[in-house]
């Protein structure tokens, strides 16, 4: 008898969950397809670095959307100007990109939300070899090589003005980073500042490291995750199942026994496996942190006034607008990871507004 | 359909003017002229715009006629393009006058003497079979990053046309003329003078047309990759902005800026070497 | 021209130049002096060679190359000998089209990768786009002007034997501009191939020895470098060879009718 009243009940809850889902179903449909870019290494191949690759390789958003939706990464090497154009021709869901392009693209109408952070890129200021200086103050009236425009450049903005200096006192030379080595190698250029991919430099005698972002709590270097206005419209649903999915990659990469596994997976991209290791000696769970918190709120204050400054954009607009914190609060509620991660404070020097 | 009429192409769009019997029948030829030349840009610019109103793409990446006109005024305004410009042009001249004397200069040494062109040709041959990008690096690690290795860029993509047209025009002069030459016992130098260099002109102006085409061509890549100024990085640096209308400008304004020196190059070519026809 | 044709004698001339600049690359990069980073020592550029051409990556990249260099250049052959035609043979065609294709040709041709890749996204497409795009107005110059220079006399017969215009195309104009044509598509693929490993190398994605290069020079590996333009070498004139056999004309000495960088 009782078996008999289980039954029923256990066919009738089925039957209700089976209406709500079909009726979830219905209320969205699902996406097409998931694009998502990332940041790439140079060297053309179809897979990239920090949290995308890491969903990519693991295939998170498969897992969050139940493989229902197909879903497509495409890694940028000259990342800015290139993803902020796939986003205007609608080639693009998601992106996690350097924040100044990410600020550029925003100013001048591409319609994003800020849904999580990327993830920091380590930051490293070299000086050829029989240069005299040692310190940020030393650079003062040397040849400096970056590439402007970039989370480089507002980096360098930065330490200058720590030091006292500005972009005056400098000699500042606008080139790509493989005419970099080239001016360095040369005796064309007496300092650079770049992403680990100067580290060959060194490995070839060529440069020493004055000053890195390794393990320092910076504004510097961040990366921006985000999603078009369009798509988080349409499909809230799918939307949050990719900040899951981001959420979820960075926890995997955080945990010290996927440390390997991850620089692997980075390696894929044409990055020397030598190069990661050294740049990104762990824990992981420090550099590859999802949250929106004080010091990544402040670093994009920083970077709409330093693209302002520069006359990078026009006019600044208003950060936290941009930023759409539901997404992550839910994953992070959802996953129990609401207190994995340490909120980052801005250090004082640094807190503005 | 096919009548025997002055030539007008692709290459030469004005060609009809020649062929006029009188001022006011060239006059009205050249309102024709106009009138037709302008249906396709009329038609682009209709296209455009439409697709601009049915916003066929954002505007970030398809901005409107209207917005690049803007954004031309400004530029124009705060003189960033006219300075952009006469950055790139001062490169091109030095870069043209170095590369295409010593192309004059290499083409009619090898033009003349069958042996030298043994040793050097197949040399020179397999070099121009290597893009002028290739060789950027390797002119980046002679030359470094400053002035001197746009214009040594520039020298080289100028040097090429210049030998190859000249060598060819030098050879051209037909054997039958070199034996007047000889029955009229010229010297050497007046050989020169009236053989060689008469019946090279044609060829050698051409060359100088094609070496200012290629220069512009590869300034503009150069610029685009290794500069803090001029136009090719103007075009870039908006790229960067994120501003497609700035980057429409700098495509107008290359175009028409290689339109000026081409066409200088043909008035030019029609006053040195009458008795060519127009390529 | 007072050379016989059939005379192919190879000139072992020319490969004394290439052996006295390597022996001064050999001694000058032994001594250390002078540029120690291009004039990468003998020994070690030999490696790097062998090296890479062992890389299974340079030879896929060699065969997108290629690939992507024959599809552009297909496309924007055939769009270009049909325009040079069209232009060619309809003085009022020409009047149309001429000025607009005149002003489109002084843009440089890389100007207009930001406005591809902006349209068409930062990969193959765009790339063989811009390809296309470098063959075709080699292509449709040459054939214009071949069409041009059909001699007056022929198509009077044409007209004397009440030809239709489609005859009139096929068997007397085309087989004129023939040797216009054919150098045309020559230089066209000059053009091409310029336009292949200039793409590849901005645009820098994929597969490509345009890529192949850039990421030679993010590693700072000059030897490799150095290889990959021996190689651009011997594919260009691998290349030019093809076509020459192909069509088995005569190029004329060198010269150049059009643009071709």
């Amino acid at each position: 008898m009782n078996s008999h009243v289980t039954r029923r009940a256990s066919l009738a809850a089925l039957g209700a969950l089976a209406v709500t889902g079909a009726l979830v179903q219905a209320a969205e449909a699902q996406p097409p397809v998931i694009r998502i870019g990332g940041v790439g290494s140079g060297y053309g191949k179809p897979f990239g670095q920090q949290g995308a690759a890491v969903m990519q390789a693991q295939r998170f958003v498969e897992a969050e959307t139940k493989g229902a939706v197909r879903v497509e990464y495409h890694f940028f090497d000259r990342s800015g100007p290139a993803v902020n154009e796939a986003l205007a021709a609608g080639q693009l869901d998601f992106a996690s990109y350097g924040e100044l392009p990410q600020i550029i693209g925003k100013a001048n109408g591409l319609q994003t939300r800020i849904i999580a952070n990327g993830g920091n890129t380590n930051i490293y200021v070299v000086v050829r070899n029989g240069v005299k200086a040692n310190t940020i103050s030393d650079l003062k009236g040397l040849r400096v090589t970056l590439q402007r425009g970039t989370i480089l450049h507002q980096a360098l903005d930065r330490l200058l003005e720590e030091a006292g200096l500005s972009e005056k006192d400098i000699q500042l030379y606008d080139l790509p980073t493989a005419d970099q080595l080239t001016a360095l190698a040369n005796g064309e250029a007496d300092a650079s500042v770049g992403t680990s991919s100067l580290l060959t430099l060194r490995d070839q005698g060529i440069v020493r490291i004055i000053y890195s972002t390794a393990g320092k709590t910076t504004p510097d270097g961040i990366n921006v995750f985000s999603v078009t206005e369009d798509f988080s419209n349409k499909y809230p649903v799918a939307t949050s199942a990719v900040v899951r999915a981001i959420v979820k990659a960075a926890k995997w990469t955080a945990q010290s026994h996927n440390h390997d596994a991850a620089l692997d997976i980075w390696a894929r991209s044409g990055t020397p496996r030598k190069v990661l290791a050294e740049d990104l000696p762990g824990p992981l769970k420090d550099t590859e942190i999802p949250l929106i918190d004080e010091l990544f709120i402040t670093s994009l204050k920083i970077g709409v006034d330093f693209a302002v400054r520069n006359k990078l954009i026009r006019q600044p607009f208003d950060v936290d607008a941009w930023i759409d914190r539901r997404y992550l609060n839910a994953a992070l509620h959802d996953l129990n990871l609401a207190s994995y991660w340490q909120p980052r404070h801005a250090p004082p020097s640094l807190a503005k507004e | 359909m096919i009548r025997a009429i002055p030539f007008v192409g692709i290459a030469n769009p004005s060609g009809l003017q020649r062929r006029a019997r009188s001022r006011s029948q060239a006059g009205s030829i050249v309102w024709r002229g106009v009138a037709l030349g302008a249906i396709v840009p009329l038609a682009v610019l209709a296209t455009w715009s439409l697709a601009v109103a049915l916003h066929a793409m954002r505007p970030q990446i398809l901005p409107g006629p209207l917005a690049v006109q803007a954004a031309a005024t400004d530029l124009l305004r705060s003189g960033d393009l006219v300075t952009a410009l006469e950055v790139s042009l001062g490169r091109i001249l030095i870069g043209l006058a170095i590369g295409s004397v010593l192309g004059l200069v290499a083409g009619a040494v090898l033009g003349r003497s069958r042996t030298l062109d043994a040793y050097f040709g197949p040399t020179l041959r397999t070099i121009c079979q290597i893009p002028t990008i290739a060789w950027l690096p390797v002119f980046m690690l002679i030359f470094g990053i400053g002035e001197e290795l746009k214009v040594a860029i520039i020298a080289k993509a100028a040097f090429l046309p210049m030998l190859l047209n000249t060598f060819a025009g030098v050879r051209s002069a037909s054997g039958r003329y070199h034996e007047v030459a000889s029955a009229l016992e010229f010297g050497p130098l007046q050989r020169l003078r009236f053989v060689t260099i008469p019946s090279a002109l044609p060829m050698i102006v051409l060359g100088l047309r094609l070496a200012l085409s290629n220069a512009w061509h590869v300034l503009i890549v150069v610029e685009m990759l290794a500069s803090p100024a001029g136009i090719g990085h103007l075009m870039a640096w908006s790229r960067t902005l994120f501003q497609l209308d700035v980057v429409f400008v700098t495509i107008v304004a290359i175009g028409a800026t290689g339109w000026l020196m081409d066409a200088a190059m043909r008035a030019a070519e029609r006053r040195l070497s009458p008795w060519s026809l127009p390529a | 021209m007072t050379r016989p044709l059939a005379r192919r004698r190879i000139d072992a001339r020319g490969v004394i130049v290439p052996l006295g600049l390597s022996l001064g690359w050999t001694v000058t990069s032994l001594t250390g002096h002078w540029n120690p980073h291009l004039l990468v020592p003998p020994a070690q550029l030999a490696r790097g060679f062998i090296a890479t051409s062992h890389n299974g990556d340079f030879w896929i990249a060699a065969g997108s190359s290629l690939l992507r260099l024959l599809t552009g250049w297909f496309a924007g052959s055939v769009a270009g000998v049909a325009l040079g035609l069209i232009v060619g043979c309809f003085t009022l065609a020409g009047q149309i089209v001429a000025p607009s294709l005149n002003a489109v040709r002084q843009v440089a041709l890389f100007a207009w990768i930001p406005l591809l890749t902006a349209w068409f996204g930062d990969g193959n497409t765009a790339e063989v786009i811009l390809i296309a795009l470098a063959a075709f107005f080699p292509a449709a110059l040459n054939t214009e002007a071949g069409c041009r220079n059909a001699p007056i006399v022929l198509r009077e017969v044409g007209r004397v034997l009440e030809l239709g215009p489609r005859d009139i195309l096929r068997r007397i104009i085309v087989p004129a501009a023939m040797p216009s044509i054919v150098s045309g598509l020559q230089i066209a693929l000059t053009s091409a191939w310029i336009g292949t490993i200039g793409a590849e190398y901005l645009i820098d994605q994929g597969h490509g020895l345009g890529v192949f290069l850039s990421s030679a020079r993010m590693d700072n590996r000059m030897d490799v470098v150095l290889f990959c333009m021996v190689a651009l070498a011997c594919i260009g004139f691998a290349l030019s060879t093809a076509l020459r056999l192909a069509f088995a004309t005569r190029t004329p000495a060198l010269a150049l009718t059009a643009v071709d960088d």
